[in-house]
């Protein structure tokens, strides 16, 4: 057994980097073929040879037969993204070059002061904001977590949480405590069963892991979040 | 896996950005000695026209140039150099938009579904962007989110500990060909048989049966994944390079033992 593991150590020592392996930036030039120095040394690795490999299929970038319709999905997600992250710094921007007129400055303050001594001479002290919905539940932004939370006594079998007002689908993330997301799962439901690879992960006791879920409304669009909860499985 | 918090910024208003006059731009590209390519952006708000906005001879007709005629490594500078933010934006935004096909193509082939590689896909962009300041030009900046993009999916595929150990095909669970037994002398370095084994591959392989068995057991990447990597339209994609490579490099390793 011991000769098994050490072979395959050794064969995979042959296929990995060595110190004479040059950086992607110089195997970008000897596919260019100016960067004659290493060029004898990446004709006769494996590990050089498939860097390259990969380093072409990115720049390809043709998807296979089947994946356009996929690839045009991501990239209009990322564009989307993109214009969701914008979009609070320009009204931002917008109302900060507002209160940079020094009459609308005051003006502003000037309501302002109003609103809150008309508030104060009207209210009987209690908060004017409603949090009160329709049939009286009160709702949060947040998404609340059901379990797993804290120390649990083996492996979670299920995530689950409570529904969230206008929620279409929900993102779970599991992740280690550094934040390094370990898995991500999408669910139209209020619970989801980890992937067994991750189960497995989750299933070390004494091990912590994290967990979140992010509702989603039809447009994929985040419209609450819950709190971070640590988990583990209690150590023996 | 999750998408995080993108900081790439809109390209909404980039797309308003008017398009430019092109015979204008010919004639003054004629006049320079400029390519068009290296026309300079009509200066942003609060900022000096650049030297080559100022044309030879120091006239001061500036061609709008459309985005895409810039190159990657030219927009970078521009958004180094731009002191306004939204401005700067712009040239981030577009440069990252060229390269969403290529994150997205790549990460499909690693991801189980469009929705985790659209997530792979965001956490590159996301990383790209928050090291923007460590690209120094050295390599192309396709090359230099390649390596984000690379080293990002391969730990993905790591971290759902897909290792090659738990293939249950038994032609790919056959053992590796043996280096290590029947040597009669053991004192062998581990470090010399490598070095054998890399020869032997180097020897005997074809390139795509290198690159798979590289994959598979320096990278820990599943066939499946290496199949759409590397884009094996064979029936049974990487697994029949595996098995062939398998085949070959223990038929050398008997021969090289025989020689012993």
């Amino acid at each position: 057994m011991a000769d098994n593991a050490n072979n395959t150590k050794i064969w995979q020592e042959a296929v990995s980097a060595t110190p004479d392996c040059p950086s992607i930036e110089v195997l970008e030039k000897v596919e260019a073929g100016s960067a004659d120095a290493n060029a004898q040394h990446v004709a006769g690795c494996a590990h050089c040879q498939t860097e390259l490999a990969m380093l072409r299929s990115f720049e390809e970038a043709l998807p296979l037969e089947g994946e356009g319709a996929s690839v045009a999905w991501i990239t209009a997600q990322l564009q989307r993204n993109q214009q969701k992250q914008a979009a609070p710094v320009r009204s931002v921007l917008a109302w900060r070059n507002l209160f940079r007129i020094p009459y609308m400055a005051a003006a502003a303050a000037l309501i302002i002061a109003m609103t809150l001594g008309i508030s104060l001479y009207n209210g009987s002290g209690k908060p004017g904001i409603n949090t009160h919905i329709g049939n009286g539940e009160f709702r949060s932004g947040s998404v609340r977590l059901s379990g797993p939370i804290g120390n649990i006594s083996g492996m979670p079998q299920q995530f689950q949480w409570e529904a969230f007002a206008g929620a279409v689908n929900y993102k779970v993330e599991v992740m280690e405590v550094d934040g390094h997301v370990d898995w991500s799962g999408t669910t139209a439901q209020t619970s989801i069963t980890l992937a067994p690879e991750v189960a497995t992960i989750a299933a070390k006791p004494g091990k912590p892991l994290q967990w979140k879920v992010t509702a989603l409304d039809a447009t994929d669009k985040s419209i609450g979040e819950s709190s971070t909860e640590r988990f583990q499985v209690a150590g023996k | 896996m999750a998408a995080q918090t993108t900081m790439a910024p809109s390209i909404g208003s980039l797309r308003a950005a008017p398009c430019p006059d092109r015979s204008l731009e010919k004639a003054v590209g004629a006049m320079s000695g400029h390519h068009p390519g290296e026309m300079a952006l009509p200066p942003a708000r609060g900022n000096a026209p650049s030297p080559e906005a100022r044309g030879a001879g120091g006239v001061g007709i500036i061609p709008a140039m459309s985005w895409e005629e810039l190159s990657d490594e030219a927009l970078i500078a521009r958004y180094r150099d731009e002191a306004d933010k939204q401005t700067a934006e712009q040239y981030v935004n577009e440069l990252f938009r060229r390269h969403h096909v290529k994150v997205a193509r790549w990460c499909l082939s690693f991801a189980p579904d469009r929705e985790s590689a659209a997530d792979l896909a965001q956490e590159i962009c996301a990383k790209a962007y928050q090291k923007l300041s460590y690209f120094k030009g050295e390599s192309k900046f396709s090359t230099w989110l390649f390596s984000i993009a690379r080293n990002h999916c391969l730990n993905s595929v790591r971290s759902r500990a897909n290792a090659p150990v738990m293939d249950t095909d038994e032609e790919v669970m056959e053992a590796l060909p043996d280096l290590v037994s029947d040597n009669p002398q053991k004192a062998v370095e581990r470090k010399q048989l490598a070095g054998l084994a890399r020869q032997l591959i180097n020897d005997t392989l074809e390139d795509t049966e290198k690159q798979v068995f590289t994959l598979h057991y320096a990278e820990e990447v599943p066939l499946d994944v290496i199949t759409r990597m590397l884009k094996l339209e064979n029936a049974s994609g990487a697994k029949a390079f595996l098995v062939s490579a398998k085949r070959k490099l223990d038929k050398a390793v008997k021969r090289w033992h025989a020689q012993q």
